[in-house]
Protein backbone atom coordinates (compact mmCIF):
# COMPACT_ATOMS: atom_id res chain seq x y z
CA UNK A 1 0.00 0.00 0.00
CA UNK A 2 1.31 3.35 -0.99
CA UNK A 3 0.24 6.55 0.76
CA UNK A 4 1.18 10.02 -0.39
CA UNK A 5 1.10 12.91 2.06
CA UNK A 6 1.18 16.46 0.72
CA UNK A 7 2.54 18.99 3.21
CA UNK A 8 3.08 22.72 3.13
CA UNK A 9 5.34 25.06 5.03
CA UNK A 10 3.73 28.08 6.64
CA UNK A 11 5.05 31.02 8.58
CA UNK A 12 4.86 30.40 12.31
CA UNK A 13 2.10 32.69 13.62
CA UNK A 14 3.97 33.04 16.92
CA UNK A 15 6.77 34.82 15.08
CA UNK A 16 4.81 37.79 13.76
CA UNK A 17 2.43 40.41 15.04
CA UNK A 18 -0.22 42.17 13.04
CA UNK A 19 -0.49 45.88 13.63
CA UNK A 20 -4.02 46.75 12.66
CA UNK A 21 -3.49 50.50 13.00
CA UNK A 22 -0.43 50.59 10.76
CA UNK A 23 -1.99 47.87 8.56
CA UNK A 24 1.26 45.98 8.55
CA UNK A 25 2.58 42.59 9.51
CA UNK A 26 5.74 42.75 11.58
CA UNK A 27 7.75 39.57 11.37
CA UNK A 28 9.93 39.41 14.46
CA UNK A 29 11.21 35.90 14.04
CA UNK A 30 10.85 34.30 10.65
CA UNK A 31 10.33 30.66 11.36
CA UNK A 32 8.73 28.17 9.02
CA UNK A 33 6.74 25.30 10.38
CA UNK A 34 4.81 22.49 8.74
CA UNK A 35 1.13 23.39 8.59
CA UNK A 36 -0.45 21.83 11.73
CA UNK A 37 -3.20 20.03 9.83
CA UNK A 38 -0.62 18.54 7.45
CA UNK A 39 1.31 17.18 10.42
CA UNK A 40 -1.90 15.46 11.55
CA UNK A 41 -2.25 13.98 8.06
CA UNK A 42 1.35 12.75 8.24
CA UNK A 43 0.70 11.21 11.64
CA UNK A 44 -2.39 9.44 10.27
CA UNK A 45 -0.29 8.06 7.40
CA UNK A 46 2.47 6.93 9.75
CA UNK A 47 -0.10 5.17 11.94
CA UNK A 48 -1.23 3.27 8.83
CA UNK A 49 2.40 2.50 8.08
CA UNK A 50 2.83 1.01 11.56
CA UNK A 51 -0.35 -1.01 11.23
CA UNK A 52 -0.31 -2.15 7.62
CA UNK A 53 3.27 -1.64 6.54
CA UNK A 54 2.30 1.04 4.05
CA UNK A 55 4.89 3.04 2.18
CA UNK A 56 4.61 6.74 3.02
CA UNK A 57 5.80 9.30 0.48
CA UNK A 58 5.81 12.97 1.46
CA UNK A 59 5.51 15.75 -1.10
CA UNK A 60 6.06 19.44 -0.65
CA UNK A 61 6.43 22.41 -2.91
CA UNK A 62 8.15 25.65 -2.08
CA UNK A 63 11.65 27.13 -2.07
CA UNK A 64 14.76 25.49 -0.60
CA UNK A 65 13.45 25.89 2.96
CA UNK A 66 10.73 23.30 2.19
CA UNK A 67 13.60 20.79 2.42
CA UNK A 68 13.50 21.23 6.20
CA UNK A 69 9.84 20.25 6.34
CA UNK A 70 10.57 17.19 4.19
CA UNK A 71 13.56 16.18 6.32
CA UNK A 72 11.39 16.55 9.41
CA UNK A 73 8.76 14.30 7.82
CA UNK A 74 11.42 11.76 6.89
CA UNK A 75 12.78 11.85 10.44
CA UNK A 76 9.29 11.16 11.75
CA UNK A 77 9.18 7.98 9.71
CA UNK A 78 8.25 8.66 6.09
CA UNK A 79 9.90 6.36 3.55
CA UNK A 80 10.53 8.93 0.86
CA UNK A 81 10.38 12.69 0.58
CA UNK A 82 10.04 14.51 -2.72
CA UNK A 83 10.63 18.22 -3.08
CA UNK A 84 8.63 19.67 -5.97
CA UNK A 85 10.89 22.53 -6.78
CA UNK A 86 10.79 24.72 -9.82
CA UNK A 87 10.84 28.45 -10.45
CA UNK A 88 7.60 28.03 -12.40
CA UNK A 89 5.88 26.58 -9.31
CA UNK A 90 6.47 29.73 -7.28
CA UNK A 91 3.33 31.50 -8.54
CA UNK A 92 1.10 28.44 -8.09
CA UNK A 93 -2.45 28.94 -6.86
CA UNK A 94 -4.88 26.22 -5.80
CA UNK A 95 -5.63 24.98 -9.29
CA UNK A 96 -1.95 24.79 -10.30
CA UNK A 97 -0.95 23.15 -7.00
CA UNK A 98 -3.60 20.48 -7.55
CA UNK A 99 -2.33 19.94 -11.09
CA UNK A 100 1.28 19.59 -9.94
CA UNK A 101 0.34 17.17 -7.17
CA UNK A 102 -1.92 15.15 -9.47
CA UNK A 103 0.92 14.77 -12.00
CA UNK A 104 3.28 13.72 -9.23
CA UNK A 105 0.83 11.15 -7.90
CA UNK A 106 0.28 9.65 -11.34
CA UNK A 107 4.02 9.61 -12.00
CA UNK A 108 4.60 7.75 -8.73
CA UNK A 109 1.96 5.22 -9.76
CA UNK A 110 0.05 2.66 -7.65
CA UNK A 111 -0.89 5.27 -5.06
CA UNK A 112 -3.76 4.06 -2.87
CA UNK A 113 -4.39 7.15 -0.84
CA UNK A 114 -3.44 10.80 -0.75
CA UNK A 115 -3.61 12.58 2.59
CA UNK A 116 -3.20 16.24 3.35
CA UNK A 117 -4.37 18.75 5.93
CA UNK A 118 -7.86 20.11 5.50
CA UNK A 119 -6.71 23.73 5.67
CA UNK A 120 -3.45 25.61 5.58
CA UNK A 121 -3.41 28.31 8.23
CA UNK A 122 -1.84 30.84 5.88
CA UNK A 123 -4.59 30.65 3.23
CA UNK A 124 -7.42 28.97 5.11
CA UNK A 125 -8.94 27.95 1.80
CA UNK A 126 -9.04 24.17 2.06
CA UNK A 127 -9.23 23.92 -1.70
CA UNK A 128 -6.22 21.85 -2.71
CA UNK A 129 -7.59 18.60 -1.25
CA UNK A 130 -10.89 18.55 -3.17
CA UNK A 131 -9.24 20.04 -6.25
CA UNK A 132 -6.70 17.20 -6.22
CA UNK A 133 -9.51 14.65 -5.82
CA UNK A 134 -11.15 16.17 -8.90
CA UNK A 135 -7.89 16.22 -10.89
CA UNK A 136 -7.29 12.56 -10.06
CA UNK A 137 -10.97 11.61 -10.40
CA UNK A 138 -10.99 10.08 -6.90
CA UNK A 139 -13.58 10.20 -4.13
CA UNK A 140 -12.89 12.63 -1.32
CA UNK A 141 -13.37 12.66 2.42
CA UNK A 142 -12.81 16.08 3.97
CA UNK A 143 -11.93 16.89 7.56
CA UNK A 144 -11.22 13.35 8.76
CA UNK A 145 -10.19 12.78 12.37
CA UNK A 146 -9.27 9.13 12.22
CA UNK A 147 -8.29 7.14 9.13
CA UNK A 148 -8.25 3.37 8.89
CA UNK A 149 -8.20 0.89 6.03
CA UNK A 150 -10.65 -2.03 6.12
CA UNK A 151 -10.74 -4.58 3.26
CA UNK A 152 -9.53 -2.30 0.54
CA UNK A 153 -11.70 0.59 1.69
CA UNK A 154 -10.75 3.68 3.60
CA UNK A 155 -12.82 4.45 6.67
CA UNK A 156 -12.68 7.92 8.10
CA UNK A 157 -14.28 9.40 11.20
CA UNK A 158 -15.54 12.89 10.75
CA UNK A 159 -17.20 15.37 13.07
CA UNK A 160 -20.84 16.06 12.31
CA UNK A 161 -21.94 18.82 14.64
CA UNK A 162 -21.19 17.47 18.09
CA UNK A 163 -21.31 13.85 16.97
CA UNK A 164 -19.06 11.72 14.85
CA UNK A 165 -19.83 9.69 11.75
CA UNK A 166 -17.88 7.07 9.88
CA UNK A 167 -17.54 7.47 6.12
CA UNK A 168 -16.28 4.84 3.75
CA UNK A 169 -14.81 5.16 0.30
CA UNK A 170 -13.15 2.76 -2.09
CA UNK A 171 -9.45 3.11 -2.79
CA UNK A 172 -7.78 5.06 -4.27
CA UNK A 173 -9.14 8.00 -2.32
CA UNK A 174 -8.26 11.51 -1.27
CA UNK A 175 -8.59 12.23 2.47
CA UNK A 176 -8.00 15.54 4.20
CA UNK A 177 -7.28 15.49 7.92
CA UNK A 178 -8.36 18.17 10.40
CA UNK A 179 -5.94 19.96 12.64
CA UNK A 180 -6.07 18.54 16.17
CA UNK A 181 -7.13 15.09 14.95
CA UNK A 182 -4.24 13.34 16.65
CA UNK A 183 -1.13 13.85 18.70
CA UNK A 184 2.03 13.67 16.65
CA UNK A 185 4.97 11.50 17.50
CA UNK A 186 8.38 13.01 18.09
CA UNK A 187 11.02 12.23 15.53
CA UNK A 188 13.89 10.15 16.83
CA UNK A 189 16.89 12.35 17.66
CA UNK A 190 19.33 10.24 15.69
CA UNK A 191 17.03 10.25 12.71
CA UNK A 192 16.82 14.06 12.79
CA UNK A 193 20.62 14.19 12.54
CA UNK A 194 20.61 11.54 9.82
CA UNK A 195 18.03 13.51 7.89
CA UNK A 196 20.63 16.25 7.42
CA UNK A 197 23.81 14.17 7.34
CA UNK A 198 22.84 11.29 5.10
CA UNK A 199 19.45 11.91 3.66
CA UNK A 200 18.67 14.12 0.72
CA UNK A 201 15.05 14.61 -0.39
CA UNK A 202 14.49 13.89 -4.07
CA UNK A 203 13.91 16.96 -6.22
CA UNK A 204 11.38 16.90 -9.03
CA UNK A 205 10.99 19.81 -11.41
CA UNK A 206 8.35 20.82 -13.95
CA UNK A 207 10.19 19.04 -16.74
CA UNK A 208 10.39 15.83 -14.66
CA UNK A 209 6.63 15.98 -14.35
CA UNK A 210 6.06 16.95 -17.97
CA UNK A 211 4.13 20.08 -17.09
CA UNK A 212 3.96 22.78 -19.72
CA UNK A 213 4.03 26.51 -19.05
CA UNK A 214 0.32 26.87 -19.82
CA UNK A 215 -0.58 24.33 -17.18
CA UNK A 216 1.36 26.30 -14.59
CA UNK A 217 -0.39 29.61 -15.22
CA UNK A 218 -2.24 30.70 -12.09
CA UNK A 219 -5.78 32.04 -12.47
CA UNK A 220 -5.95 33.74 -9.11
CA UNK A 221 -4.59 37.16 -8.43
CA UNK A 222 -3.46 38.30 -5.00
CA UNK A 223 -4.57 41.87 -4.35
CA UNK A 224 -2.90 42.50 -1.02
CA UNK A 225 -4.13 42.28 2.52
CA UNK A 226 -6.87 43.84 4.52
CA UNK A 227 -6.93 44.22 8.26
CA UNK A 228 -9.73 43.95 10.75
CA UNK A 229 -10.63 47.15 12.59
CA UNK A 230 -8.58 48.01 15.65
CA UNK A 231 -9.64 46.30 18.82
CA UNK A 232 -12.01 48.41 20.87
CA UNK A 233 -11.02 47.56 24.39
CA UNK A 234 -13.05 48.43 27.41
CA UNK A 235 -16.47 48.18 25.81
CA UNK A 236 -19.12 47.56 28.46
CA UNK A 237 -22.18 45.73 27.24
CA UNK A 238 -25.65 45.72 28.73
CA UNK A 239 -26.75 42.12 28.54
CA UNK A 240 -25.53 38.58 27.80
CA UNK A 241 -27.63 38.56 24.60
CA UNK A 242 -25.72 41.58 23.36
CA UNK A 243 -22.46 39.78 24.13
CA UNK A 244 -23.50 36.69 22.17
CA UNK A 245 -24.42 38.89 19.20
CA UNK A 246 -21.03 40.59 19.36
CA UNK A 247 -19.24 37.23 19.55
CA UNK A 248 -21.15 35.99 16.53
CA UNK A 249 -20.41 39.15 14.57
CA UNK A 250 -16.71 38.72 15.30
CA UNK A 251 -16.96 35.04 14.30
CA UNK A 252 -15.68 34.00 17.72
CA UNK A 253 -18.52 31.51 18.27
CA UNK B 1 -38.46 40.91 -24.14
CA UNK B 2 -38.60 37.37 -22.87
CA UNK B 3 -35.88 35.47 -21.09
CA UNK B 4 -35.18 33.27 -24.09
CA UNK B 5 -34.69 36.29 -26.38
CA UNK B 6 -32.22 37.80 -23.96
CA UNK B 7 -30.24 34.59 -23.95
CA UNK B 8 -30.27 34.42 -27.73
CA UNK B 9 -28.56 37.79 -27.96
CA UNK B 10 -25.98 36.88 -25.34
CA UNK B 11 -24.99 33.61 -26.98
CA UNK B 12 -22.56 31.42 -25.09
CA UNK B 13 -20.54 34.18 -23.40
CA UNK B 14 -20.38 33.59 -19.66
CA UNK B 15 -23.06 35.75 -18.13
CA UNK B 16 -25.23 36.17 -15.05
CA UNK B 17 -24.73 35.45 -11.39
CA UNK B 18 -25.62 31.99 -10.18
CA UNK B 19 -25.85 30.84 -6.64
CA UNK B 20 -26.39 27.41 -5.15
CA UNK B 21 -29.19 27.58 -2.60
CA UNK B 22 -29.38 25.38 0.46
CA UNK B 23 -32.71 24.37 1.93
CA UNK B 24 -33.28 22.96 5.40
CA UNK B 25 -36.70 21.95 6.61
CA UNK B 26 -38.40 23.26 3.50
CA UNK B 27 -36.96 26.76 3.91
CA UNK B 28 -33.89 28.39 2.41
CA UNK B 29 -31.14 29.03 4.98
CA UNK B 30 -30.48 32.60 6.08
CA UNK B 31 -27.08 32.48 4.37
CA UNK B 32 -28.78 31.53 1.10
CA UNK B 33 -31.09 34.54 1.28
CA UNK B 34 -28.20 36.84 2.20
CA UNK B 35 -26.26 35.59 -0.81
CA UNK B 36 -29.21 36.16 -3.14
CA UNK B 37 -29.56 39.67 -1.74
CA UNK B 38 -25.86 40.34 -2.30
CA UNK B 39 -26.01 38.82 -5.78
CA UNK B 40 -29.02 41.02 -6.56
CA UNK B 41 -27.04 44.16 -5.72
CA UNK B 42 -24.12 43.06 -7.86
CA UNK B 43 -26.41 42.06 -10.73
CA UNK B 44 -28.16 45.44 -10.67
CA UNK B 45 -24.78 47.12 -11.01
CA UNK B 46 -23.70 44.89 -13.86
CA UNK B 47 -27.05 44.63 -15.59
CA UNK B 48 -27.48 40.89 -15.46
CA UNK B 49 -29.71 38.25 -13.91
CA UNK B 50 -29.54 36.29 -10.67
CA UNK B 51 -30.13 32.56 -10.85
CA UNK B 52 -30.61 30.30 -7.87
CA UNK B 53 -30.10 26.53 -8.15
CA UNK B 54 -31.82 24.27 -5.65
CA UNK B 55 -31.02 20.59 -5.47
CA UNK B 56 -32.98 18.06 -3.50
CA UNK B 57 -36.02 15.85 -3.53
CA UNK B 58 -39.63 16.78 -2.90
CA UNK B 59 -38.82 20.47 -2.78
CA UNK B 60 -41.92 22.55 -2.34
CA UNK B 61 -42.51 26.13 -3.35
CA UNK B 62 -39.66 28.42 -2.41
CA UNK B 63 -41.10 31.93 -2.80
CA UNK B 64 -38.39 33.45 -0.56
CA UNK B 65 -35.71 32.87 -3.17
CA UNK B 66 -37.53 35.12 -5.63
CA UNK B 67 -38.49 37.59 -2.91
CA UNK B 68 -34.82 37.96 -1.91
CA UNK B 69 -33.87 38.79 -5.50
CA UNK B 70 -33.55 35.72 -7.73
CA UNK B 71 -34.80 36.20 -11.29
CA UNK B 72 -34.84 32.54 -12.03
CA UNK B 73 -34.95 29.53 -9.74
CA UNK B 74 -33.67 26.28 -11.20
CA UNK B 75 -35.02 23.31 -9.34
CA UNK B 76 -33.25 19.97 -9.68
CA UNK B 77 -35.65 17.55 -8.06
CA UNK B 78 -34.62 13.91 -8.08
CA UNK B 79 -34.65 11.05 -5.54
CA UNK B 80 -30.87 10.69 -6.00
CA UNK B 81 -30.42 14.27 -4.80
CA UNK B 82 -32.42 13.88 -1.59
CA UNK B 83 -29.30 13.68 0.57
CA UNK B 84 -26.23 15.74 -0.19
CA UNK B 85 -23.75 13.62 -2.13
CA UNK B 86 -20.73 15.01 -3.94
CA UNK B 87 -20.81 13.13 -7.23
CA UNK B 88 -24.48 13.57 -8.23
CA UNK B 89 -24.58 17.20 -7.09
CA UNK B 90 -21.40 17.91 -8.99
CA UNK B 91 -22.74 16.25 -12.13
CA UNK B 92 -25.94 18.29 -12.09
CA UNK B 93 -24.14 21.57 -11.49
CA UNK B 94 -21.40 20.78 -13.98
CA UNK B 95 -23.95 20.02 -16.71
CA UNK B 96 -25.94 23.13 -15.90
CA UNK B 97 -22.92 25.42 -15.97
CA UNK B 98 -21.59 23.91 -19.17
CA UNK B 99 -24.92 24.48 -20.93
CA UNK B 100 -25.25 28.06 -19.63
CA UNK B 101 -21.81 29.34 -18.67
CA UNK B 102 -22.15 31.68 -15.68
CA UNK B 103 -20.01 34.71 -14.99
CA UNK B 104 -20.14 34.20 -11.23
CA UNK B 105 -21.08 31.22 -9.08
CA UNK B 106 -21.65 31.67 -5.35
CA UNK B 107 -21.69 28.90 -2.77
CA UNK B 108 -22.18 29.23 0.96
CA UNK B 109 -19.08 28.48 3.02
CA UNK B 110 -20.88 25.46 4.44
CA UNK B 111 -19.93 21.76 4.32
CA UNK B 112 -21.73 21.59 0.96
CA UNK B 113 -19.83 24.55 -0.44
CA UNK B 114 -16.51 23.31 0.91
CA UNK B 115 -16.95 19.97 -0.85
CA UNK B 116 -18.42 21.20 -4.11
CA UNK B 117 -16.89 24.59 -4.88
CA UNK B 118 -13.21 23.54 -5.19
CA UNK B 119 -14.10 20.47 -7.23
CA UNK B 120 -16.32 22.46 -9.54
CA UNK B 121 -13.58 25.08 -9.91
CA UNK B 122 -11.10 22.39 -10.91
CA UNK B 123 -13.61 20.82 -13.30
CA UNK B 124 -14.21 24.17 -15.00
CA UNK B 125 -10.49 25.15 -14.78
CA UNK B 126 -11.13 28.32 -12.91
CA UNK B 127 -10.24 30.04 -9.66
CA UNK B 128 -11.91 29.96 -6.29
CA UNK B 129 -12.38 32.82 -3.86
CA UNK B 130 -12.84 30.75 -0.77
CA UNK B 131 -14.40 31.65 2.58
CA UNK B 132 -15.03 35.26 1.69
CA UNK B 133 -15.83 37.44 4.69
CA UNK B 134 -16.57 40.24 2.26
CA UNK B 135 -17.22 40.17 -1.42
CA UNK B 136 -17.77 42.99 -3.84
CA UNK B 137 -17.81 43.69 -7.54
CA UNK B 138 -15.22 45.94 -9.08
CA UNK B 139 -17.49 47.24 -11.81
CA UNK B 140 -14.76 49.05 -13.75
CA UNK B 141 -12.67 45.94 -14.12
CA UNK B 142 -15.74 43.67 -13.92
CA UNK B 143 -13.96 41.43 -11.45
CA UNK B 144 -15.18 39.96 -8.20
CA UNK B 145 -12.97 40.88 -5.24
CA UNK B 146 -13.09 38.74 -2.12
CA UNK B 147 -11.32 38.96 1.20
CA UNK B 148 -10.81 35.94 3.33
CA UNK B 149 -9.43 35.71 6.84
CA UNK B 150 -6.14 33.86 7.36
CA UNK B 151 -4.17 32.84 10.44
CA UNK B 152 -7.44 32.48 12.32
CA UNK B 153 -8.56 36.00 11.58
CA UNK B 154 -5.30 37.87 12.28
CA UNK B 155 -5.67 39.57 8.94
CA UNK B 156 -7.31 38.90 5.58
CA UNK B 157 -5.98 38.42 2.10
CA UNK B 158 -7.68 40.06 -0.85
CA UNK B 159 -8.03 37.86 -3.90
CA UNK B 160 -9.52 38.06 -7.36
CA UNK B 161 -9.81 35.83 -10.37
CA UNK B 162 -9.48 38.23 -13.30
CA UNK B 163 -8.87 35.89 -16.22
CA UNK B 164 -10.92 32.74 -15.90
CA UNK B 165 -14.71 32.50 -15.85
CA UNK B 166 -16.82 31.64 -13.95
CA UNK B 167 -15.54 33.30 -10.83
CA UNK B 168 -16.47 30.88 -8.06
CA UNK B 169 -16.71 32.04 -4.46
CA UNK B 170 -17.73 30.51 -1.16
CA UNK B 171 -19.32 33.07 1.12
CA UNK B 172 -19.33 33.27 4.91
CA UNK B 173 -22.37 34.27 6.92
CA UNK B 174 -22.75 38.07 7.22
CA UNK B 175 -20.56 38.79 4.18
CA UNK B 176 -23.59 40.58 2.74
CA UNK B 177 -26.16 42.39 4.79
CA UNK B 178 -29.60 40.93 5.44
CA UNK B 179 -31.65 40.74 2.22
CA UNK B 180 -34.66 42.83 1.46
CA UNK B 181 -37.51 40.39 0.98
CA UNK B 182 -39.92 41.85 -1.56
CA UNK B 183 -42.84 39.48 -1.97
CA UNK B 184 -44.02 41.41 -5.07
CA UNK B 185 -40.86 40.64 -7.00
CA UNK B 186 -41.37 38.53 -10.12
CA UNK B 187 -39.31 35.50 -10.92
CA UNK B 188 -39.51 32.28 -12.88
CA UNK B 189 -39.10 28.75 -11.65
CA UNK B 190 -37.74 26.17 -14.01
CA UNK B 191 -37.07 22.46 -13.55
CA UNK B 192 -33.60 21.19 -14.34
CA UNK B 193 -33.30 17.98 -16.33
CA UNK B 194 -31.36 15.62 -14.13
CA UNK B 195 -29.27 13.03 -15.94
CA UNK B 196 -27.37 10.90 -13.48
CA UNK B 197 -26.63 7.91 -15.70
CA UNK B 198 -23.37 6.31 -14.61
CA UNK B 199 -22.92 8.62 -11.64
CA UNK B 200 -22.82 7.11 -8.20
CA UNK B 201 -21.76 8.53 -4.89
CA UNK B 202 -18.49 6.88 -3.91
CA UNK B 203 -18.38 7.93 -0.28
CA UNK B 204 -20.81 6.04 1.92
CA UNK B 205 -21.96 6.88 5.40
CA UNK B 206 -21.42 3.79 7.52
CA UNK B 207 -22.92 5.04 10.76
CA UNK B 208 -22.14 6.90 13.94
CA UNK B 209 -18.65 6.64 15.33
CA UNK B 210 -16.90 6.85 18.65
CA UNK B 211 -14.01 9.25 18.82
CA UNK B 212 -12.16 10.94 21.63
CA UNK B 213 -10.14 13.89 20.46
CA UNK B 214 -6.61 14.03 21.87
CA UNK B 215 -6.01 16.18 24.94
CA UNK B 216 -5.12 19.75 24.12
CA UNK B 217 -2.81 21.49 26.58
CA UNK B 218 -4.07 24.76 28.06
CA UNK B 219 -1.58 26.90 26.17
CA UNK B 220 -2.93 25.61 22.86
CA UNK B 221 -6.61 25.73 23.79
CA UNK B 222 -8.86 27.67 21.42
CA UNK B 223 -11.37 28.70 24.06
CA UNK B 224 -10.80 29.21 27.75
CA UNK B 225 -13.17 30.08 30.56
CA UNK B 226 -11.29 31.30 33.59
CA UNK B 227 -12.43 31.88 37.16
CA UNK B 228 -11.22 34.37 39.76
CA UNK B 229 -12.04 35.24 43.33
CA UNK B 230 -15.34 36.93 42.46
CA UNK B 231 -16.60 34.05 40.31
CA UNK B 232 -19.01 33.00 43.04
CA UNK B 233 -20.21 29.55 42.12
CA UNK B 234 -17.48 27.61 40.32
CA UNK B 235 -20.01 25.07 39.02
CA UNK B 236 -21.53 27.84 36.88
CA UNK B 237 -18.12 28.65 35.40
CA UNK B 238 -17.72 24.99 34.51
CA UNK B 239 -21.17 24.95 32.90
CA UNK B 240 -20.24 27.98 30.82
CA UNK B 241 -17.07 26.20 29.71
CA UNK B 242 -19.18 23.20 28.77
CA UNK B 243 -21.56 25.35 26.72
CA UNK B 244 -18.63 26.90 24.86
CA UNK B 245 -16.64 23.69 24.54
CA UNK B 246 -13.84 25.49 26.37
CA UNK B 247 -11.04 24.62 28.75
CA UNK B 248 -11.43 25.58 32.40
CA UNK B 249 -8.66 27.67 33.92
CA UNK B 250 -8.31 30.41 36.47
CA UNK B 251 -6.28 33.09 38.14
CA UNK B 252 -4.01 32.28 41.08
CA UNK B 253 -6.83 32.95 43.58
CA UNK B 254 -8.85 30.09 42.12
CA UNK B 255 -6.17 27.67 43.36
CA UNK B 256 -6.56 29.07 46.87
CA UNK B 257 -10.28 28.43 46.60
CA UNK B 258 -9.50 24.85 45.61
CA UNK B 259 -11.27 25.14 42.25
CA UNK B 260 -8.38 24.42 39.93
CA UNK B 261 -4.93 22.91 40.11
CA UNK B 262 -1.60 24.70 39.79
CA UNK B 263 -1.30 23.71 36.15
CA UNK B 264 -4.50 25.53 35.19
CA UNK B 265 -3.30 28.94 36.31
CA UNK B 266 -3.17 31.59 33.60
CA UNK B 267 -0.80 34.51 34.01
CA UNK B 268 2.81 35.49 34.34
CA UNK B 269 3.26 32.88 37.08
CA UNK B 270 1.35 30.24 35.16
CA UNK B 271 0.59 29.54 31.52
CA UNK B 272 0.64 32.11 28.77
CA UNK B 273 -2.30 31.35 26.53
CA UNK B 274 -3.41 32.48 23.09
CA UNK B 275 -7.00 31.35 22.63
CA UNK B 276 -9.53 32.75 20.19
CA UNK B 277 -11.88 33.43 23.07
CA UNK B 278 -10.98 34.04 26.71
CA UNK B 279 -13.77 34.53 29.21
CA UNK B 280 -12.65 35.90 32.58
CA UNK B 281 -15.32 35.31 35.21
CA UNK B 282 -14.80 37.34 38.37
CA UNK B 283 -11.13 38.00 37.71
CA UNK B 284 -10.04 41.47 38.77
CA UNK B 285 -7.26 41.48 36.23
CA UNK B 286 -3.94 42.40 37.83
CA UNK B 287 -0.87 42.81 35.66
CA UNK B 288 0.29 39.27 36.38
CA UNK B 289 -2.90 37.81 35.00
CA UNK B 290 -3.30 40.13 32.01
CA UNK B 291 0.26 39.33 30.92
CA UNK B 292 -0.75 35.72 30.43
CA UNK B 293 -3.59 36.63 28.07
CA UNK B 294 -1.82 39.30 26.01
CA UNK B 295 -2.13 37.15 22.87
CA UNK B 296 -5.78 36.19 23.35
CA UNK B 297 -7.79 37.23 20.30
CA UNK B 298 -11.01 38.10 22.07
CA UNK B 299 -11.34 38.70 25.80
CA UNK B 300 -14.67 38.81 27.60
CA UNK B 301 -14.74 39.93 31.24
CA UNK B 302 -17.54 39.48 33.74
CA UNK B 303 -16.93 41.28 37.03
CA UNK B 304 -19.12 42.80 39.74
CA UNK B 305 -16.96 45.92 40.18
CA UNK B 306 -17.14 48.52 37.42
CA UNK B 307 -13.59 49.74 38.16
CA UNK B 308 -11.93 46.33 37.81
CA UNK B 309 -8.85 46.69 35.55
CA UNK B 310 -9.81 43.63 33.49
CA UNK B 311 -12.80 45.51 32.08
CA UNK B 312 -10.46 48.07 30.53
CA UNK B 313 -8.32 45.50 28.74
CA UNK B 314 -11.20 43.25 27.67
CA UNK B 315 -12.85 43.47 24.26
CA UNK B 316 -16.24 43.15 25.87
CA UNK B 317 -17.24 43.43 29.48
CA UNK B 318 -20.33 42.77 31.53
CA UNK B 319 -20.60 44.42 34.94
CA UNK B 320 -22.57 42.50 37.52
CA UNK B 321 -22.65 39.48 39.75
CA UNK B 322 -21.36 36.46 37.76
CA UNK B 323 -23.89 34.24 39.56
CA UNK B 324 -26.64 36.22 37.79
CA UNK B 325 -24.94 36.92 34.46
CA UNK B 326 -23.43 33.50 33.67
CA UNK B 327 -26.75 31.57 33.59
CA UNK B 328 -28.15 34.20 31.21
CA UNK B 329 -25.05 33.89 29.04
CA UNK B 330 -25.32 30.10 28.92
CA UNK B 331 -28.95 30.44 27.90
CA UNK B 332 -28.16 33.02 25.20
CA UNK B 333 -25.39 30.80 23.81
CA UNK B 334 -27.64 27.79 23.54
CA UNK B 335 -30.35 29.70 21.69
Amino acid sequence: MRIVVAIKQVLDPRGFTVNRKAEKIFVNREEWITNPADLCALEAALALKDKLGAEVIVLSGGPARAGDALRDAWARGANRAIHLSDKAFASADGSVAARILAKTVSKLGDVDMVLCGDKAIDTGAGEVGPRLAEALGWPQVLGALDVTVVDGHVRAVRANGKEYVTLEAGLPAMVTVSAGANKQRYPHGGRIMDSYRQYQPEVWTASDLGLSEDELNPVMDNRGQSYPPERQRGTILGSPEELVRLLKRNRVV
Amino acid sequence: MSFADMYGSLGQEPHDIWMVAEVTGGKPTSLTLEMIGGARTMADGLGCYVHAVVLGNGLGELPDLVAAGADRVHVADDPALAEFAVEPYLKVLGDLFTAQPPEIVLFGATPLGDELAPRLAQRLSTGLLSHCASLYMDEIERVLIGTHPVYEGEYSVVVACPQARPEIATVLQDAFGPPYLDSYRMGETEPVTVDLAGVEERVKRVGPAEFTPPEVPLRKALRIVSAGRQAGDFELTKQLAGALGAHVAGAREAVDEGWITDKQVVGAMGESVRPDLYVAVGIRGDTYHVYGIRDAKFVVAIHPEADAPILKSADAGLVGDPAKIVPGLIEALQK
